[in-house]
Parts: structure tokens; sequence; C-alpha cells
């Protein structure tokens, strides 16, 4: 792994340290917690809809950069989205991040979260760059809001 | 040491350079290039490297000495016997404990802790009773305490810190009374270094007459530990903490106490005689140890143990003492860097947070610059709500460790800076 590239460079430690939409957001149409006990991490994601539509994403709590710049790139990615397509882009950076390959077959219609791809060569990041993803999709299928997922330590 | 190569010491100083330069060729780990970078090993309340002598003894203890223990009449199971009850002598002379059935081997000083918490507090804790515990303990030490006492519908208590990261010792003769049972508390804290004047501590709820747990996986490693001259009436440690292997450990208690306590564990190794009715059970220590131990585990922490000896405790401790304090002081000089605690006596870690940087991308840039340090709530999360903050940096030293690799440490945080600046 000595030839791996660096982790924070760019666009991810620009979003980390300057994250876009971090504030509270007054009666968010849906929301979800998510905490990675491994590092401390909290993340809420807090959306308003307009129908089926993403009008509005901000974040709060507190992360590593990793995650904070995921989040920061969540909320600008998903604004102007539909639920389902907000939630197929979580899916397909998932298997970006998760697969081995380089190929960049599999990364298609990732532009906007590109910055993440670092993570890939960081496996005991990937929590981190996910937990942000994990919350929306939590807080957009469901019902009740201010759902709260817990990790057991040691899962990623 | 028993391996030609052996590390003599001499004086009672510190240790010097040529001392740790002959002990770092004794970890052949510490010479492992990471990512291109020479690794800087900080990690080490963690878990500690381990030297040749003690994979050493774990090789030939499989490779010459292997067969079960206490059954076998052949000649590989009085070896093995001999060895492991050796094992358990050389651990009783470590520790200073008056008696080698007092030296009960578990996995590590979690296990030793939910032992204790098993036996002896289900066994004496009764609703409406109270512990106490400390607000700087590791959760190997909360956790068990808090199911006790829900379980037994006791109350736990806790001695709360100061801010300078001690024990506020003068809140401890309040929280006793007759309901107290039991006290636990560490003797060195794993995120601050702060050593607990744990001798005073017993003397306190002594004088109340109540026991006292010590967890002692911080400071087992780190300098010389008396179990008689502490008083205490239980002490833990984790052998992969002191530069054994991992999955062994050490529960010492004191015999009046471990007899009079049920068995833990049941099953072979810790019964007299069986009938498809019942049992009777063997004698200390094997009473608390059922079924096949960790023979191999032992052996190599006795290995270990024999190696700290060799160096000398106490030349490790002042060595570390020197080096710790420098590092806290090299941190505390940098700017953007905030150091946890400050007790008047340190031993093993200081814990640290960059400005603006989160503890877990602090430990990711080291980690670019081959430094190993731990990024996290290092399994204190109380403590880390106590100093307001979700996780910190730490970086926990062992006597193979160098003043090079303190500057190291300093051009790695200022390497954060700069890519977070």
């Amino acid at each position: 792994m000595a030839g791996r590239a660096p982790l924070y460079e760019g666009i991810l430690v620009e979003h980390g340290t300057r994250p876009r939409n971090f504030r509270p957001m007054p009666c968010p149409d849906c929301q979800s917690q998510a905490v990675n006990p491994l590092c401390g991490d909290e993340l809420v994601m807090c959306f308003r809809m307009n129908g089926d539509v993403i009008e509005e994403a901000t974040f709060q709590g507190h992360g590593c950069a990793v995650a904070k710049a995921s989040a920061s790139l969540l909320t600008e990615a998903v604004r102007g989205k539909s639920k389902a397509k907000a939630l197929a882009l979580h899916d397909r950076l998932r298997a970006s991040l998760e697969s081995d390959s380089d190929a960049p077959a599999g990364r298609d219609g990732l532009d906007e979260v590109t910055a993440l791809e670092a993570v890939r060569a960081y496996p005991l990041r990937l929590r981190c760059a996910t937990l942000a993803w994990e919350a929306m999709a939590a807080a957009l299928t469901s019902t009740a809001p201010g759902q709260r997922l817990g990790h057991e330590p040691g899962d990623g | 040491m028993d391996s030609g190569d052996t590390t003599r010491t001499s004086g009672s100083d510190g240790l010097n350079t040529l001392d740790v330069i002959r002990i770092r060729r004794d970890f052949p780990i510490l010479g492992t290039m990471c990512r291109g970078k020479s690794l800087v090993y900080l990690d080490n309340a963690a878990t500690t490297q381990k030297p040749r002598q003690v994979v050493d003894a774990i090789t030939r203890f499989y490779y010459s000495q292997n067969a079960n223990v206490r059954r076998s009449v052949h000649y590989l199971g009085e070896q093995a016997t001999e060895a492991h009850e050796n094992a358990r002598e050389t651990l009783r002379r470590f520790l200073g404990a008056p008696r080698a059935c007092e030296i009960i081997f578990t996995r590590g000083a979690t296990e030793g802790i939910n032992l204790v918490a098993q036996t002896f507090g289900r066994q004496r804790i009764d609703p409406g009773d109270e512990v106490i515990v400390s607000e700087m303990e590791h959760h190997s030490n909360l956790v068990p305490w808090q199911r006790l006492c829900k379980e037994r519908e006791a109350t736990l208590h806790v001695l709360p810190l100061t801010d300078n990261g001690a024990l506020e010792l003068d809140a401890l003769a309040g929280l006793l009374n007759e309901r107290t049972r039991l006290l636990a508390v560490t003797h060195v804290s794993n995120v601050l270094g702060t050593v607990n004047p744990v001798a005073r501590i017993v003397e306190i709820a002594h004088d109340a007459g109540v026991p006292v747990l010590v967890d002692g996986a911080q400071s087992a490693p780190h300098f010389p530990v008396d179990v008689e001259a502490l008083g205490c009436d239980f002490f833990v440690c984790s052998g992969h903490k002191m530069f054994g292997p991992t999955g062994i450990g050490v529960l010492y208690g004191r015999e009046a106490l471990l007899d009079a306590m049920p068995p833990h564990e049941s099953g072979g190794e810790m019964v007299l005689t069986v009938t498809l009715e019942g049992a009777t059970y063997d004698a200390l220590p094997h009473k608390f140890e059922a079924g096949t131990p960790n023979i191999a585990g032992a052996l190599g922490l006795a290995a270990a143990v024999k190696y700290l000896e060799t160096v000398g405790m106490d030349r490790i401790a002042r060595y570390e003492r020197e080096l710790l304090a420098s590092a806290v002081s090299a941190l505390r000089n940098m700017a953007g860097v905030t150091v946890f605690g400050a007790a008047d006596e340190r031993a093993g870690s200081v814990s640290f947070a960059v400005e603006g940087v989160h503890a877990h991308d602090v430990a990711q840039v080291l980690d670019g610059e081959g430094i190993a340090v731990r990024g996290g709530d290092q399994c204190a999360q109380p403590l880390m709500r106590r100093l307001g903050v979700s996780a910190m940096a730490r970086a926990s030293f062992a006597f193979y460790n160098t003043s090079e690799e303190v500057y190291s440490l300093e051009r790695g945080i200022r390497k954060v800076r700069e890519v977070f600046g």
C-alpha cells in the first residue's frame, strides 16, 4: 500500500474543513441520525421535501473530515433529486467504494461525489464515508422522523 | 532472559541509548517499514509488541513441551504442568503476591474484572448495596459493574475527576458507607496517563471496611507493582499490554476472598469429585480455571515478565517517565495542540487534540508518516464526555520507544496542521 493516493486532498479536505449546508433545519420533513462509535462520529441528516423531490438537505453533528466531507457532498448532490434517485446514488456510491475493481464502469453517475473515491484505498475509513448516506437512506425510507441508527463497534 | 542475545543492563539509572538500541533488537516488528516510512509505534496502551523471547517461549512449548496440564502422568504432561505452574510463580513474584494460589490465569483484565463481578459481586451484593467506580474507568471496569448493579438492584456511585484529570480523593469518604461492597478503580488511566494514588485509596476504603479491585492493565507494563504494598484485594492485568501474547492475563485476589467465592465457569480442571448429582470444587487457583487453560499464553506471559525483570522495572519506569514527560512538554508547546490532563504523576499515555481536526484524521495523517497512535473514544466514553470531547488522539509509550520517536510525533503533528491548515 506504499503507493496509495493521499486521502486528504482537494475537494475532500475542502468539504471536510468547510462543509456546505452544515446547519440546523427547523421542522425538517424527515431526518435521521447515524452514529459510528469507532471514531465518535455522530451525524444528523435533515431533509425538506417538495412531494417526492428533495428541496433542501442539511446536516449537523461531529465527525472526522471524511464523514463531514461526505455529508457535505451529499447535501449538494441530492438537492433537486427524487427520493429514488438519491437512494440510487447511495447504492452506486457504496458499490463503488466496496468494489475491488479499478474499472471506471461502476462509477457512472458519481461525478458529484467523485472526491470520495479516495476512500477506496483506506478500507478502515469506509464507514466514515458512508455514515451520512446511511442516515439519508434511513431518513428517506422511514415514516417516523428522528430515527437513530446505532452501530456496534467493529462493524466497519 | 534466556536467549543468546540478551540485554545486559546495570546501574540504577534509567535506560541509556545503547540499552534501548539493544532492546529494540529483541522486537523484530519495530523494524517494519510502513508505506515507505519507518514504523513509530506509539499505540502501546492498546497493545504492546512482543520480544523474541516471548515468541520463542511459545514456540518452545508447542515444539517440545505440549501436553494438557494436571491430567496426564506422562513425560510431556509433567513438563507442561511444571512449566504452567512455574509461569504462575513468575507472575506471583512480578506482582508481589504472597502466594501462587492467589494468581488466577484469565484471558485478560476484562475477564478478571468480570470474574470478580460474577462471583464475589453476585455473592456479596444485595439489593440496596453500593459499588464505587471512578469517572476515568475504561469501559471494562465500568460496564461489568453497571450490569451487576442492575441485576442486584444495587447502586453504582462514581468518584469524580478534578479538572487536572486526577481523582477527586476528597470526595471518596463521602461515597463510602455501610452499604458499600466494593470499590473498583484503575491504577493508571488509559487515556490521561494519570497514576492514581491507589495505596491511599485502599487505605481510605479499608478504613470503611470496603475491599478494592485495581485495574492494573496500564500500570503493570510501566512501573513496579507490588499488590501487597498497594494493599488491594484484587488486581487484574492483561498479558498483551505487557509484552506477552493476547488471550492471557492475571487476576490476583486475596486468598481468603478467593476461597470464599464460588467458581466462575465450571467443567473440567476445576473439580475434585463429580457424581451425576453434583461436584466438589478444587482448591485455589484451579477452582477458577475451568477447562484446559491457555498454557502457551501463560508461558509467553511469564517470558515477557522475565524479560521485564531482566531489564529492570525500576529502570523502565525512570526511562519512560522522562520520555513521556518530554512528549507531554513537546505537545504542550505546539501551537494548536491541547494536551488532556495535568496530573502530577503520569505513566504510559498522553492524549491530545489538534485544533479543528478530528482525532481520526489526526491518526490517519500520522499513519501516513509511519506513526501509529490511537484516535477515538479510547474505550472511555464517560471520560470523553467529562472532558467535553467525543474523541481524542493518544500516543502511548513503552520502554523501546526513543526520543527520536517523540520528534517524529512532533513532525507528524505539524504535518496534520499543514494538511488541515
